[in-house]
């Protein structure tokens, strides 16, 4: 097979930067190192090398509402935005069983390169009434589980959740919100809901599920990812919490480290999100919190929804936006340019929650799989959702001016955007342990043709093929 | 009137649409009483009715039902001679589900020059106003959810000058639920434009939230400032608050806040009132001082229509919305 | 007039600048005691006649022409102001907020109204007026005086009394003040 240079770019680690160039061949990184040459040559001088992002919270709504967006779609998207996993949050289905483990895996295998990783549901059929199957979740390769995008309501429920989930060594994802004193706020509850005339969320409705998760952990001693904290005050009981030595980590979205509610002030339905963009002071605290790494990782929050559903009136629009598209070069503005900082909380944390780091997200290195992102730091770009992947994308920052895009994107060492346009690839196969015969020593073949010995399939053929 | 080619005549000052009060700034506020001036002055004619919205068409797109808006709006816009459609919520595909945006759309492809929105959705007119002025139709807020009714603060700040001269200085209290009220709000705005003092008074469940960042005084209770007050101007109290547990009862509500006939006696000499109506005779104010000289609410109705007038003629009629090369 | 002009004439806005005298303000004064004795002669019931001034330029001028008809007549006459901006027929081309409120309260019904203006133009204005005048009733007769005929109809209006004919050049600018009358330009701010 033919080996592709990635040439000219810096590569980014956590000890620093260094000039060098990235030989990929057969999905492996084979050597890094200045002057190298290859097959094909990717150019990323005046680029930053890094690792693929890895984004934890990413809705899909394939299958399902596939007219909203094709799983396909998001996995266009996700490139080009740099991600190169995905943990995936179903809109419109759970994953409560192998079976489900694996139809969503056949699934994103047909769309490409990009890995989905499923959040397995915290309960069944994330209706927050019994526990999910968590053993047979574990068995199928799931390494996370939640209810996601709904949090676990019932205090008692999360308890046995967060119990029985830690022998398993599950993470439990739960996204913080007291639905009862929310009151179905469509904004932060602040100077500006009030001048607008919208009913608000008040940010202490998120204290008090942050406050409820983490005493919970220090009950069962589970481990708990906070998806999408929104304020100061969840940002400092994250800060206590972790210097107790609980096991809590947390995540905040792009758009959180660069917005506030005063974004809201013309009504328009694609800055409404879900938690709702907060005041200043907590943006500042949400940056602060990702720098200092209180906050371990950033989130696209990619959560497309019908374009006519957003193109009501604000309180009758559902809160959700996309996301992936933008991730990067919001985190990279809200860090102040620190590539290596976005990275960690993009690519190195993340990986390590999702459980992935052995072959996404960590330090690109001799004999890893070359799932990488090349970044041009100083690309300025105009943000035009219109031309954004999926029909009627709708973003919260369109029309914004960035700096930083993704110049190349490689997934197993297949690059599936190049200078900044999407390729048509092949799907290459992912690691199913669970169901391959062959030892799991082998993670990333590089056949072309469907996984070895797999079982036929029980699920329909989709029509399309990439 | 020394100054001809000032900011009134400048074809420069684009003003499309009415969405609050907050758009129209001090000047737009003081040109529309001004252009009031003339318009009472032409309902007071034999014939109350000039030719100047000749051959534009307005159409009412109410959401919400109120009669009275709407009537006020119709006199107005037949006074000025516009002709006018309705699209009111119980007829018309609105019920079938159609959306906001396609309700809009049918209704600009029949050729019309403005729309005046009443929605229970805040915000409602300002989408409707991103849609349609790229096809240069202009959109009144008739009232949308929470947010605005700016016609209605602006016949409330026409009514108290004509009463009591300038609005400097002086002190205005808004009593009652001023978290849900939109009159509320385009009231706070435009007193504090002209000058005024605002006072807030109502329970602290029916006070928006961060009111401090508002510019207003507050009061815990009605009888601590009524004595001081230029102006009384009250809300309504609707029956859902009741259920929401946002006030105890109704009873409990007028015994603290409601304008009793006891407190009506313990108002500045001069002192005025004022309801946006309908009043709730016995709730926030009692029948008799609802019948009382001092109350305007009948005025404040009576202004409405000339107030709607300027506010169509600014929008439709006065050419300021065109740009200078012709 | 150059203040109307001003307005409503691109480019809008703008400051006057005079160029020729036409008339001064003893010219005018004599003009004034002029068309005051033609409305006499014309109209010897002066109980009949009211004067309805057009804002803005036209009130002064009305009520000068009122004060002397009470010298001579012993009697002066009904008076009224008019802004003629709701009854343009250029609304919507033109920069149109009304300046002065109206104020006509006496009856016109069988009575000779008088408009009185500064300058006539094209004619427009007066147009406007007349359909004004008719919401207000039915008058016997309408009768036109302005200072200033400068030309350039584009309505087929004369005018019953005037002070003065002045052939101008369409893009020129008339100005009637107290102290006299110019002819002029408008300047770009």
């Amino acid at each position: 097979m033919s080996s592709l240079v990635i040439k000219g770019g810096r590569l980014v680690e956590p000890t620093g930067e260094r000039f060098a160039d990235v030989v990929v061949e057969q999905g492996i990184v084979t050597s890094i190192g200045p002057s190298l040459d290859g097959d094909r040559t990717l150019d990323a001088s005046g680029c930053v090398v890094g690792p693929g992002l890895v984004d934890l919270g990413c809705a899909i709504n394939e299958p399902g509402l596939e007219e909203i967006e094709r799983l396909v779609e998001t996995a266009e998207a996700a490139a080009l935005g740099g991600f190169t996993a995905l943990l995936v949050a179903p809109e419109a289905f759970s994953v409560d069983s192998a079976a489900e483990v694996d139809a969503l895996a056949e699934l994103a295998h047909r769309t490409g390169p990009v890995e989905m990783l499923p959040l397995g549901s915290a309960t069944h059929r994330r209706e927050g009434a019994r526990l999910a199957s968590m053993g047979e979740l574990v068995d199928a390769g799931v390494r996370c589980i939640g209810d996601l995008p709904d949090p676990i309501g019932d205090d008692l429920l999360a308890r046995r959740v967060f119990e029985y989930s830690r022998p398993f060594g599950l993470t439990v994802f739960d996204q913080p919100l007291n639905r009862s004193l929310a009151a179905g706020g469509h904004l932060h509850e602040g100077e500006w809901s009030s001048r607008l005339g919208i009913a608000g969320e008040p940010a202490e409705a998120e204290h008090l599920a942050v406050m409820r998760d983490i005493s919970l952990v220090g009950l069962t001693g589970a481990s708990v990812h906070l998806q999408l904290i929104s304020s100061a005050s969840s940002v400092a009981m994250v800060e206590a919490a972790r210097s107790q030595g609980l096991a809590v980590t947390a995540s905040v979205s792009a758009a959180h480290l660069t917005l506030t509610d005063a974004a809201c002030a013309g009504f328009d339905p694609s800055t409404k999100l879900a938690p709702p963009l907060r005041a200043e002071p907590d943006r500042q605290a949400l940056v602060d919190g990702v720098t200092r790494g209180v906050i371990s990782a950033v989130v696209s929050g990619h959560r497309p929804r019908s374009i006519d559903a957003k193109d009501d009136t604000f309180d009758q629009s559902p809160p959700g936006a996309h996301g992936l598209e933008v991730a990067m070069a919001l985190t990279l503005e809200a860090l102040g340019g620190d590539v290596a900082a976005m990275h960690r909380s993009m690519s190195w944390n993340p990986s390590v929650i999702a459980g992935v780091e052995d072959r996404h997200g960590a330090s690109i290195e001799v004999g890893r799989p070359a799932n990488i992102c090349v970044i041009d730091p100083n690309e300025a770009w105009t943000v035009d959702a219109r031309t954004f992947v999926g029909s009627g994308a709708v973003s919260p920052v369109h029309g914004r001016q960035l700096n930083g895009r993704v110049r190349h994107t490689l997934c197993s060492g297949v690059p599936v955007v190049v200078d900044g346009d999407h390729r048509s690839a092949p799907p290459s196969p992912i690691p199913r342990p669970h169901l391959v015969a062959i030892p799991p020593a082998d993670p990333a073949s590089d056949s072309t043709s469907d996984l070895p010995d797999r079982p036929p399939s029980k699920s329909p053929q989709p029509n399309e093929e990439k | 009137m020394t100054e001809p080619g000032n900011g009134l005549a400048s074809p420069t000052t684009q003003v499309s649409h009415l969405i609050d009060i907050e758009g129209l700034g001090t000047e737009g506020l003081q040109q529309m009483l001004s252009l009031t001036d003339h318009f009472v002055e032409v309902t007071k004619r034999k014939i109350p009715k000039v030719p100047a919205l000749r051959g534009r068409t307005v159409v009412w797109l109410f959401y919400e039902d109120s009669t009275r808006t709407r009537l006020s709006f119709e006199s107005a816009a037949r006074r000025l001679s516009a002709d006018t459609l309705n699209f009111s919520v119980s007829s018309s595909s609105v019920n079938k589900g159609e959306s906001l945006h396609d309700t809009v759309s049918t209704i600009c492809a029949m050729g019309v020059d403005c729309i005046v929105v009443r929605h229970r959705s805040s915000g409602a007119p300002a989408r409707i106003a991103d849609w349609v002025d790229p096809l240069g139709i202009s959109v009144v807020n008739a009232g949308d959810g929470w947010h605005q009714h700016p016609t209605q603060a602006l016949l409330d700040c026409y009514t108290l000058r004509s009463k009591l001269g300038s609005l400097e200085g002086r002190r205005i209290g808004i009593i009652g639920d001023v978290k849900h009220s939109r009159v509320a709000r385009s009231q706070v705005d435009a007193y504090r434009l002209l000058g005024a003092e605002v006072v807030l008074v109502a329970p602290p469940t029916l006070l928006p939230p961060a009111v401090e960042t508002w510019g207003v005084e507050l009061a815990d209770s009605l009888d601590d400032v009524l004595g001081e007050l230029d102006v009384v101007g009250l809300l309504r109290m609707q029956n859902e608050r009741m259920d929401d547990a946002l006030v105890p009862s109704i009873a409990d509500y007028t015994a603290t806040y409601g304008l009793t006939v006891e407190r009506a006696a313990c108002l500045a000499p001069g002192a005025v009132i004022t309801h946006p109506g309908p009043i709730n005779r016995g709730v926030e104010i009692a029948p008799e001082v609802a019948d009382d000289p001092r109350c305007l609410a009948l005025s404040q109705v009576a202004n409405g229509v000339p107030v709607r007038m300027a506010v169509l003629y600014r929008l439709l009629g006065s050419g300021l919305d065109f740009p200078v090369d012709r | 007039m150059a203040e109307r002009e001003r307005r409503l004439n691109p480019p809008w806005g703008g400051t006057y600048v005079p160029r020729t005298s036409v008339m001064d303000s003893d010219e005018m004064k004599r003009a004034v005691r002029r068309m005051a004795h033609e409305i006499i002669e014309r109209n010897p019931d002066s109980a009949d006649v009211v004067l309805i001034g057009l804002q803005t330029g036209g009130v002064t001028l009305a009520g000068r022409i009122s004060q002397v008809l009470g010298e001579i007549d012993g009697l002066e006459p009904d008076l009224g102001t008019l802004d003629v901006a709701f009854y343009r027929d250029d609304i919507g081309l033109r920069p149109v907020l009304p300046q002065e409120v109206t104020d006509i309260n006496m009856p016109l019904d069988g009575r000779v109204v008088i408009l009185v203006d500064d300058v006539l133009f094209t004619g427009r204005t007066i147009r406007a007026a007349m359909d004004a005048i008719s919401d207000y009733g039915r008058p016997r007769a309408i009768q036109l005086a302005v200072m200033i005929d400068r030309g350039h109809r584009e309505l087929p209006i004369r005018p019953d009394y005037v002070g003065k004919n002045i052939p101008t050049a369409r893009a020129e600018v008339v100005d009637v003040t107290e102290d006299g009358v110019t002819l002029g330009e408008v300047q770009n701010k």
